[in-house]
């Protein structure tokens, strides 16, 4: 059975087209496996964070989903010993207030830089900032752990935890 | 009563055989037949006349982008306000597929290539959404709109904290324009014209290219 041109057309088209729908609708949401809506809450990804025993923090900051119109606004930043207990920490107030010249942004694209904006550190939707913070104490050397908090109170979303470990050398 | 002797081509016992038919039977078999083709091509030509309902909302779609860059809002395309659209791009890098990542994350590092990207992107919205709208080269810019829409699906389609909004809109207009590739366009077209005097579409060297 021969088909004719036009029927080959049409459902070469068909094929392709409710293909890509339902491709994006899988690689983009997980639609066929685990529905996940990455726009819904702030993450971040902490990748690269580095910290020294003279107590400075390079917080490497990669804002990673969320709305992207908005946000995301962290509120506190914590260095934690590996059981959890709280060695330092910087509060809304001092994140509020950051020089910029100790915010480098990866993209220079404005609108969508990382700031202070006297209430939280503000890091837009794609937006990679090492921000550079000094804590007034000296650190042994060990494990830590650099953690996150946004401003809804979570320091985990869509199975990221907004933390990382780090190593304080001699 | 009028006989016809029609050859039927075939032998039978020996000789030519004929088959005897009326006028009125023969008459009634024609009609019949055109009103059959003719129901066809009609039919066609009613399903031709749904298409602009689709058609102009389309194109819109893409020119209304170019408007909004250039009349309504015309910081979007200046590189040094926070509405350029180039802060777009980088929206969309944590979750776009996996190929383009890389090329968004160097697109966005380069100012001095993302501002004429994004200036031939929305010459390309414009154009190819003004066409469809018109019905000018139909197919063409039904391939091209495709290609914008299922672009854009595969980098920001992740983008949409209400209805999964962007993938929505990626997936209906790159299949709409895909449907309009192969259909083109006919009536309320520019395309019918073009169809009337170039029934073949464009000719380049020895090739014709149906882009209406």
């Amino acid at each position: 059975m021969g088909m004719d041109k036009v029927t080959i057309l049409a459902l070469l088209g068909f094929i392709i087209a409710t293909g890509v729908t339902m491709a994006l609708y899988q690689i983009n949401f997980q639609g066929f496996t685990h529905l996940t809506n990455y726009s819904k809450k702030p993450a971040y990804s902490l990748a690269g964070t580095q910290l020294f025993s003279n107590g400075t923090l390079r917080l490497q900051i990669d804002r990673v989903a969320g709305p992207d119109t908005y946000g995301g606004f962290i509120v506190l930043v914590q260095i934690l010993y590996p059981n959890g207990t709280v060695l330092y920490q910087w509060n809304a107030a001092q994140l509020g207030h950051i020089p910029s010249s100790d915010i480098i942004n990866e993209y220079p694209l404005p609108g969508h830089m990382a700031y202070s904006d006297g209430f939280a550190l503000v890091v837009p939707l794609g937006q990679n900032a090492t921000v550079i913070l000094h804590a007034p104490i000296t650190i042994q050397p060990g494990t830590y752990i650099v953690r996150v908090y946004d401003v809804d109170g979570s320091y985990e979303a869509y199975g990221i935890k907004f933390q990382v470990y780090v190593t304080v050398n001699q | 009563m009028i006989v016809l002797l029609l050859n039927t081509g075939c032998s039978f016992f020996g000789s030519k055989a004929y088959q005897v038919i009326s006028i009125d039977v023969l008459t009634y078999m024609v009609k019949n037949e055109s009103l059959i083709v003719s129901k066809v091509e009609q039919s066609t030509v009613n399903v031709q006349k749904y298409l602009p309902i689709l058609r102009v909302t389309l194109g819109w779609m893409y020119f209304s982008a170019f408007l909004r860059r250039t009349i309504n809002v015309p910081a979007k395309l200046n590189p040094h306000s926070p509405a350029y659209v180039g802060g777009k791009l980088l929206t969309f890098i944590p979750h776009a597929w996996q190929p383009i990542v890389g090329q968004l994350e160097w697109l966005v590092s380069h100012p001095g290539i993302l501002y004429p990207f994004l200036l031939l992107f929305t010459a390309a919205e414009a154009i190819f959404g003004l066409f469809m709208m018109l019905g000018f080269m139909t197919r063409l810019s039904g391939l091209v709109i495709a290609l914008l829409a299922w672009g854009i699906g595969a980098a920001g389609g992740w983008l949409g904290p209400t209805c999964v909004d962007e993938w929505q809109i990626a997936a209906v207009e790159g299949a709409a324009a895909l449907m309009f590739m192969f259909t083109g366009s006919r009536w309320l077209s520019v395309d019918e014209y073009l169809a009337k005097k170039y029934p073949s579409g464009l000719r380049i060297l020895n090739i014709n290219i149906p882009l209406w």
